[in-house]
């Protein structure tokens, strides 16, 4: 084995040297503290900018509902989503203030809004507001908020079984192209809304008309939601039926773009909360072949090594040694499979 | 002063954000931290680079050591893997053609007072190094020219103590078949 050479002498160092490099370092910690805070400020300055174009809206509208009365149903301000509408019977049509929509008179109508065209809503003998349309940035999904002034609604939507029947009163929020949301998804804003709506008057029946479950769907759509729904069921706790539909997800839908990280989380459920490691070991392994996300072929090339028993383990640590030489479960992997050779 | 505080209490100053701290931290390393990269790239300039950036690494990653006395082989090890970032993105560069091999400048190895037959070795040494792979080659410098021991070393790569093992005797055998073939 190599020792080291003898009586090597260090190399020779400058003071000067020395004093210029630690300035160096020095300038460049205080450069990035500078950039770091200038980041900060853009992104609290975005924050600010976000805030203000969501409550503005809100503001503007109940202003406006504050100051109308029915004589001035009428109002002439047009909303910002104009929907396009065909009405049968003898509707009248009047726009209140911004982004919001009158019906009254007698007959029914068709309602949908450019932006979500999708949605539709059925209208007899009702006065519905278009309210407005969020935008939920973080799911990336549009979502079209209705309050319901007087009579009964019924919504219809096309991944949606059934439809939902509003009364009188309440305030619901509908994802795009998701069937319902669960309780756990509705913010904290709606719940707000909900219990000063419940205060009001009497309660209102809140009937959500269950949607079948995709996953039980052949088809398109299952292919879809599959990934949705098994979050849904994971949160839930259901982490053998969000295991499933992880991995049915990746076996219907390899080049969707969610696919590799429906793959790690199912590898993820099957090793951590459900004790199967052979399936585990399956997804880590598709991971490895399918995932062009370096971060995850790390991630499921330790959790392999963990899964691995020695010494066949050596061979996979080694190729993660190679591969991620300052990865971050470098310590685990080498705890998984230590050295077989004496040290 | 704080020239005789023990890197404990400077680092938990500057976790605190104390910057004369970091100042003197940095200071009582960086001739170790030069002496490293240089001996791993003796053929260019990149061994200030290499040394700057990985200290702002380290101070910008003050919260991930534990213990102060660690500091110093946490240090060498981020020092370590810059350089051996370093070295294969001048490797790559060498095959695209945008770089030429340089003679190692044996002054960042080795003092002037050294022995000339050793002087001659490293030269001989290094050029072999130029032409094995990156881990090689770190192992090999931190091993049988820095002088740590095989468990510093795998604590610096962050690899394996066998993997190291190998690694060194990778390069060794080079070094010996220059030897049988010049003897």
């Amino acid at each position: 084995m190599a020792e080291p050479l003898k009586d090597l002498q260090p190399p020779e160092i400058e003071g000067a040297l020395l004093e210029k490099m630690a300035l160096r370092i020095e300038e460049r910690l205080k450069a990035k503290a500078r950039r770091k805070l200038a980041a900060l400020g853009l992104g609290l300055t975005g924050a600010a900018l976000a805030a203000a174009w969501l409550l503005l809206p809100r503001t503007l509208e109940t202003t406006a509902q504050t100051a109308q009365t029915a004589e001035t149903a009428d109002a002439v301000e047009p909303p910002d989503v104009e929907p396009s509408v065909a009405r049968e019977g003898s509707l009248r049509i009047a726009r209140e203030g911004v982004r919001a929509l009158r019906l009254e008179g007698e007959g029914s109508a068709r309602i949908s809004l450019d932006a979500d065209a999708s949605w539709s809503a059925t209208l007899e003998e009702t006065s519905v507001r278009f309210q407005r349309v969020v935008f939920d940035v973080a799911a990336n999904r549009t979502e079209i908020r209705f309050e319901l002034v007087s009579g009964t609604l019924e919504l219809t939507h096309p991944s949606a079984e059934g439809a939902e029947t509003l009364r009188a009163g309440d305030v619901r929020r509908f994802p795009r192209g998701d069937a319902e949301l669960s309780e756990d998804d509705s913010s904290e804003e709606d719940a707000a809304e909900r219990d000063s709506t419940e205060d009001e008057g009497p309660r209102s029946a809140r009937r959500r008309a269950r949607p079948q479950s995709p996953a039980d769907e052949p088809g398109e759509r299952i292919r879809v939601d599959a990934f949705e729904e098994a979050q849904v069921a994971r949160r839930q706790g259901d982490f053998g039926r969000a295991a499933r539909l992880l991995s049915a997800f990746v076996s219907d839908s390899p080049d969707d773009p969610r696919a590799p990280l429906a793959s790690l989380t199912a590898g993820r459920i099957y090793m951590d909360q459900l004790g199967q490691r052979a399936a585990a070991r399956q997804r880590f392994q598709w991971n490895l072949q399918n995932d062009r996300s370096s971060l995850r072929r790390e991630v499921a090339l330790a959790r392999l090594v963990e899964l691995t028993p020695a010494p066949q383990c050596l061979r996979l640590r080694e190729r993660y040694e190679r591969d991620f030489p300052a990865g971050a479960s470098l310590r685990r992997v080498r705890a998984a499979c230590p050295d077989s050779d004496p040290p | 002063m704080s020239a005789n505080l023990p890197d404990g209490e400077l680092l938990k100053a500057a976790k605190a954000g104390e910057s004369w701290a970091q100042g003197a931290l940095a200071r009582r390393h960086l001739p170790m931290a030069l002496r490293v990269a240089g001996r791993i790239m003796p053929a260019s300039a990149d061994r200030e680079d290499i040394v700057q950036d990985a200290f702002v690494k380290a101070f910008s990653r003050l919260g991930s050591v534990r213990e102060g006395d660690a500091f110093a082989g946490w240090l060498r090890a981020i020092v370590v893997r810059t350089a051996l970032n370093r070295v294969r993105r001048r490797k790559l560069e060498r095959t695209l053609g945008l770089q030429r091999s340089e003679a190692a400048d044996l002054s960042q190895v080795v003092g002037h007072e050294a022995d000339p037959l050793q002087r001659a070795r490293l030269q001989e040494v290094y050029a072999i190094l130029e032409r094995v792979p990156a881990a090689d080659r770190v192992a090999y410098v931190l091993r049988v020219i820095e002088g740590l021991t095989i468990s510093e070393v795998a604590q610096a790569t962050g690899s394996g103590t066998s993997t190291v093992k190998r690694r060194v005797r990778r390069v060794e055998a080079a070094v010996s078949a220059l030897e049988h073939a010049d003897g």
